[in-house]
């Protein structure tokens, strides 16, 4: 059998475009599918994800290795509150791209299912949304022009809305 | 081609997306520009919506609210504002119990603020939706009686709290409602009857004993502190207690162990009494919360567990010389003007003050001084009911000092304003127009014996789209008791 120590395990990802990403079998844990593809033994070979492109996955696995490599919460809690920082940085950093990407993400996380990562680029998504009006969410979020309410439909609306609802 | 279809591909992501990122948004005011964005996010947010305020007077098609929202877990249904109705006069809950008694299947929690509820109503929802049911709160409500409660006792069996606030006109016929309740209850975590009749300490008792495992919170009418010594006992996760003290009893050991609030009306005077509270609260090592009525002969230095943060008490500020009021960050307190700046001296963390009569200088020096505000109440009343005192600059100072005020903002600094009230404050109709230019969300302005011109006051009415309530008082005289305003109605 081939399975050395769990930590220099590799996993081979490929995108929707047919680029291989070979990763650190820790990193692809952070992914729950995987984990459970990998617990039922079906990762051997490369795991095809026909869904996602290669910019948006290279994005996903340099989250996921920076998370695999951070200190979980429990492990001493002296490195706790500087690595959570050093965490809550990283984050940041990593959801200031454009809309596209960020949509792309949040539905490869989903698919992935990589609870972190969903929270968040939806927290990020939903920051950018807050305070817009609907006009400003539509180009946001590049709402299909033909889903729009009708024009007294959109009154109703904010009239319910603007009156009776907090 | 690639380009169209990646493109189209895009318009749908925005609307998947949505069912993802729809429980980050949770902030009504964020909630409603969504919900006109498209036919995808209008449908979306009406079926994941679970908290909803609705003004009845404004909203009279409840119908019409349950197909758009048909998974409300939470609703609370609001009246006019008190200082608008008169006499008798008030909304009916009718329209709003036949409907929730047909749809609102989710429903979980009532609160109704302002209406007038009859007691078939209560049996109605008693009857329909009680089952069900885990918090009603009735506030400032009238128009029903103890025979009503009885149906809430009887059905609502799974109700974890159990509020009526301010409701001065419950007729108490008798207490068989709080003794049935006491029976049916084994979950009950929360009953507030404060400011009711509600009082009887063997039902109090039974009550304590058959929830013993769940209430955590007891605030009551006119029953003394000695005489709940078995309530206690039994209740024993109680951490919160509202009621009266008496000079009788002994209190050292009274407290559950997990005391951590408790609000007394009428501190008895003297040190006595205050020594041997003193006593009780060393044990009571959890107390964070103390409110109550004091004399301003009682001195309190010595008197409060190490935890507490949090002071609410009708007394003059000598009463708190010693106190390390510092390290609270929650003040409420009647506060002469006199005292500002010694008040000041200590308070400077708090969150809430409360400060009655004062100056413009007092005002400057709270707003310098308590950074971290976020209410603040002020009613500048002389003898005659009317000052002069233009408070501009103090007003000015104390939005440019606690910018993080979100009760009382005024000007251009109060963009998060939603309820002003002005009592007295003398300043001119341009002040008033620069006010409504400066505060977008106000949603109830009440006007004093304040000087404007009603031409200054219908105007700014047009300024601020948002406002709901407008009530005028002019010395005696309730001149415009209450406008609702609807620009919409105009057009």
């Amino acid at each position: 059998m081939s399975t050395s120590s769990s930590s220099s395990k590799k996993i081979v990802l490929k995108s929707a475009d047919n680029e291989t990403f070979e990763i650190d079998e820790i990193v692809a844990l952070e992914s729950q599918a995987i984990k459970n593809m990998i617990e039922d033994e079906c990762a051997d070979n490369v795991i095809p994800l026909g869904n996602i492109d290669s910019k948006t996955l290279s994005k996903i696995i340099e989250y996921c290795k920076k998370h695999a490599e951070s200190p979980k919460k429990d492990d001493n809690a002296d490195i706790d509150e500087k690595a959570v920082e050093d965490l809550k940085s990283f984050d940041a950093e990593f959801a200031k791209v454009d809309m596209p990407l960020i949509q792309d993400i949040l539905m490869a996380a989903n698919f992935l299912n990589i609870d972190n990562l969903i929270g968040l680029m939806c927290r990020t998504i939903a920051d950018r949304i807050k305070g817009k009006t609907p006009e400003e969410i539509r180009k946001i979020l590049n709402i299909n022009k033909n889903d729009l309410l009708s024009p007294e439909q959109e009154a109703k609306a904010r009239e319910e809305n603007s009156w009776a609802f907090d | 081609m690639a380009p169209t279809k990646r493109k189209l591909e895009k318009t749908n992501v925005g609307e998947q997306v949505l069912d993802l990122v729809i429980p980050y948004i949770r902030n009504v005011e964020d909630r409603n520009p969504v919900s006109s964005v498209s036919h995808k996010f209008y449908e979306i947010d009406g079926i994941t919506r679970k908290r909803l305020t609705v003004h009845a007077p404004f909203y009279p098609n409840p119908a019409s609210l349950s197909k758009r929202f048909p998974f409300i877990e939470s609703l609370m249904l609001k009246g006019f504002p008190d200082y608008c109705v008169k006499g008798d006069y008030g909304i009916r809950i009718t329209p709003w119990i036949k409907q929730l008694a047909l749809e609102f299947r989710c429903l979980k929690e009532l609160h109704i603020c302002g209406l007038v509820v009859h007691d078939e109503e209560l049996e109605t929802l008693a009857r329909t939706r009680g089952k069900d049911l885990r918090s009603l709160k009735i506030k400032r409500c009238k128009g029903f009686s103890t025979d009503g409660l009885m149906h809430v006792s009887k059905y609502c069996n799974q109700l974890r709290t159990l509020c009526l606030r301010h409701c001065y006109k419950i007729e108490v016929k008798d207490e068989t409602w709080l003794h049935q309740l006491a029976l049916n209850s084994t979950v009950l975590e929360r009953l507030h009857v404060r400011n009711t009749d509600i009082s009887d300490v063997e039902n109090l008792t039974l009550l304590a004993k058959n929830c013993s495992n769940s209430l955590i919170s007891l605030k009551i009418g006119e029953c003394y502190l000695s005489k709940l010594g078995d309530a206690f006992r039994y209740a024993v996760r109680l951490e919160h207690f509202g009621g009266y003290c008496d000079e009788e009893n002994e209190l050292v050991g009274l407290f559950p162990p997990n005391m951590r609030s408790l609000s007394i009306k009428y501190l008895p005077i003297g040190e006595c009494y205050l020594s041997k509270l003193g006593d009780a609260f060393r044990y009571a090592v959890r107390l964070e919360h103390f409110g109550g009525y004091c004399d301003e002969e009682n001195e309190l230095v010595g008197l409060f567990p190490p935890n507490m943060r949090s002071l609410s008490i009708n007394a003059s500020v000598y009463c708190l010389r010693g106190v390390p009021i510092w390290k609270f960050y929650i003040l409420r307190m009647h506060v002469e003007t006199r005292d500002c700046k010694l008040l000041v001296s200590f308070a400077r963390n708090c969150l809430r003050v409360n400060l009655h009569v004062i100056s413009n200088e007092a005002i400057k020096f709270v707003g310098t001084h308590l950074n971290n505000l976020r209410k603040f109440r002020l009613t500048a009343v002389s003898q005659k009911g009317i000052t002069d005192i233009p408070l501009d600059d103090a007003i000015r100072a104390i939005l440019m000092g606690c910018r993080k005020l979100e009760r009382l903002d005024i000007g251009k600094y109060g963009a998060n304003l939603r309820f002003l009230s002005l009592t007295s404050i003398g300043i001119s109709n341009a002040g008033l127009m620069k006010l409504s230019e400066g505060c977008p969300r106000l949603r109830k302005l009440i006007l004093k014996d304040c000087p404007f011109g009603k031409q200054a006051v219908a105007s700014i009415v047009f300024n601020i789209p948002s406002l709901r309530y407008v009530w005028v008082k002019d010395g005696d005289r309730y001149s415009t008791g209450l406008a609702l305003i609807r620009p919409e109605f105009q057009l």
